[in-house]
């Protein structure tokens, strides 16, 4: 037979214990911060919302051919890695598309992170394909393939390197000093490695995922314009920006649409 | 018609405290730079061919370059001299292409030292013959005047609308956007004087004094570093398909030569694996301890001298 203390110490943990879980449940509905589509900062303040539809034929990716290095090959054993040019989202929607707002924040200053970002090489093939980052915020390039890729970045705005990567593990750090849309990052020995980086001023920045989404949160009142890039220059966007009225607290909601432009004739 | 006038005027308000003689010359410049030139295809334009001369010096590099370098270089630094056109190798086009050979920071610059240098020594495997013969005064004009080619160039490319010819696939059929990014000229030329400061001079240290010159390793070192594009025996030939920073094809230098275009030297050659090659393919090897930059040199030289 249990004594009531014994029981009153069973109900007791039991509690303990249930407030545990739920508080451990509470701290995993944070949002990932980690979420490339989510930008602005950890404020009080108005949410623009959206996603980037589109709209025509979806012609399916391409396999990479990677020959010209078998150590890329071997990277992949099962299947070719797809070409990344085009990757379209759930629902309609297309992957990889950078959004930012590019006026109405003039003469707002935003600290920048210190957390680096990290642009990494993994089976022949740039991790993320697109990224954002901020002007003097350090961006890691790291190698983790057992093979010699170099890294050669064509700016307009920012100085230009090209670097060897030849060692796994190894890793190199870059900065930007201007804010510059659409910088590419290539590899010389394997030509179909490309990769977008762009530098901004403020956090206000997104890539879409595989939802085709992004969001913009804390932002303070004001009218902001919403820009697209992408880099398959035959897929148009129906509106290159968007603008919109933002109170303290509001929540909008925004849709992009691109299609296939129609091929041109020679 | 008015404002080519304006220009003139104003060009030669600023000139009126300059020394007689070289307002004489830069008289001569300023005419030069709205003379009409006729392009391979007939048609007629006018390029701006220098901004404002601002010394005396600038107005020396000037003449000096129509008399040394223009004829293949072209008047406007675009490549197109009328003396190249049966050249082999096409003569740089300061205008639109990188400087290659640096001693500064990788992918940066040149210094005033590394032009000079190129000048007087001459590229070997080109048809760019030595300038020893000129002063050194003469030669640091030259290489002002030269940077200025590059400036405009540079401006341009920053204000240019519309796609940026580095960033296209080899998409046959593709139609690019525009980038709408407009960009006043200050600010442009804001940037394109960041891009030409040059980086402080890569110091080249001397051999390690335990250093031992070592084929196994150098050859493992060249396996790993180099023979991806430079071939197995360094003779360039390699499957995979190189271009440069205006997309034409660009073969990687055959070692076994043993000429560089970049100088013969020791020097050379650690800055060249050291700092890369702008414009090119070729990326700067900075992971490398001195001491296997020196194994590498020496593997070249092996490689150079047919041994191998």
């Amino acid at each position: 037979m249990t004594s009531p203390y014994q029981r009153r110490l069973f109900l007791l943990s039991l509690t303990t214990l249930t407030l545990m879980i739920l508080s451990s449940h509470a701290t995993a509905k944070e949002p990932k911060q980690s979420d490339a589509s989510i930008g602005g900062i950890s404020q009080e303040g108005a949410t623009i919302k959206g996603v980037v539809k589109f709209k025509g034929k979806q012609v399916s990716r391409r396999p990479i051919k990677m020959t010209a290095d078998k150590n890329c090959v071997a990277l992949h054993p099962n299947a070719a890695a797809l070409d990344e040019r085009w990757v379209f989202g759930d629902n309609n929607t297309l992957q990889n598309v950078f959004v930012w707002i590019s006026s109405g924040l003039e003469g707002k200053k935003y600290s920048v992170p210190k957390k680096k970002a990290v642009l990494d090489q993994v089976g022949c093939v740039y991790t993320p394909h697109v990224i954002g980052v901020f002007v003097g915020q350090e961006l890691e390039i790291r190698n983790s393939d057992a093979t010699l890729h170099n890294v050669n970045l064509t700016s307009k705005y920012n100085l230009a390197f090209n670097d060897a990567m030849p060692v796994k593990g190894m890793k190199i750090s870059k900065q930007f000093t201007k804010p510059e849309i659409g910088m590419a990052l290539r590899c010389n020995v394997h030509p179909w490695m490309v990769s977008y980086t762009h530098a901004m001023k403020h956090p206000f920045f997104a890539v879409t995922q595989k939802q085709g989404t992004f969001e913009f949160r804390g932002l303070p009142p004001g009218k902001y314009t919403i820009s697209v890039w992408h880099e398959f220059r035959r897929f148009e966007p129906e509106e290159a920006t968007i603008t919109v009225n933002v109170d303290a607290k509001d929540k909008k909601d925004v849709t992009f649409t691109y299609a296939p432009a129609p091929r041109k004739s020679n | 018609m008015h404002g080519h006038s304006s220009i003139f005027v104003r060009r030669l308000l600023i000139l009126a405290p300059a020394a007689a003689l070289s307002l004489m010359t830069v008289l001569i410049l300023t005419i030069s730079a709205c003379t009409s030139t006729t392009t391979v295809d007939g048609t007629e334009h006018r390029e701006r061919v220098m901004p404002e001369a601002t010394s005396p010096q600038f107005a020396h590099g000037a003449l000096l370059y129509r008399q040394h370098c223009a004829a293949c270089h072209g008047a406007t630094g675009n490549g197109n001299g009328s003396a190249s056109q049966t050249f082999s190798i096409r003569p740089r086009a300061f205008r639109f292409e990188s400087f290659r050979f640096i001693s500064t920071t990788s992918g940066g610059a040149p210094s005033e030292a590394d032009l000079v240098r190129i000048m007087k020594r001459g590229i070997s495997r080109a048809e760019m013959p030595g300038h020893a013969q000129l002063t050194d005064s003469e030669l640091n004009s030259l290489a002002t005047y030269i940077r200025e080619i590059r400036r405009i160039g540079l401006i341009d490319q920053v204000m240019a609308t519309g796609a940026d010819a580095q960033s296209d696939d080899d998409y046959g059929d593709e139609d690019y956007g525009s980038d709408s990014t407009v960009m006043s000229r200050e600010e442009a030329t804001t940037i394109a004087n960041g891009k030409l400061k040059p980086g402080p001079t890569t110091v080249v240290p001397p051999r390690p004094s335990e250093y031992l010159s070592d084929r196994k390793n150098g050859r493992a070192l060249y396996v790993k570093n180099c023979a991806v594009c430079h071939g197995q025996k360094g003779r360039g030939d390699t499957s995979v398909a190189l271009f440069d920073e205006l997309k034409r094809p660009i073969r990687p230098r055959d070692l076994s030569l043993g000429r560089y275009s970049g100088g013969d030297a020791d020097t050379d050659l650690y800055w060249r694996i050291r700092l890369g090659i702008p414009g090119t393919p070729m990326p700067g090897f900075s992971h490398l301890s001195d001491s296997d930059v020196w194994q590498l040199i020496d593997y070249m030289r092996l490689l150079a001298k047919g041994r191998l």
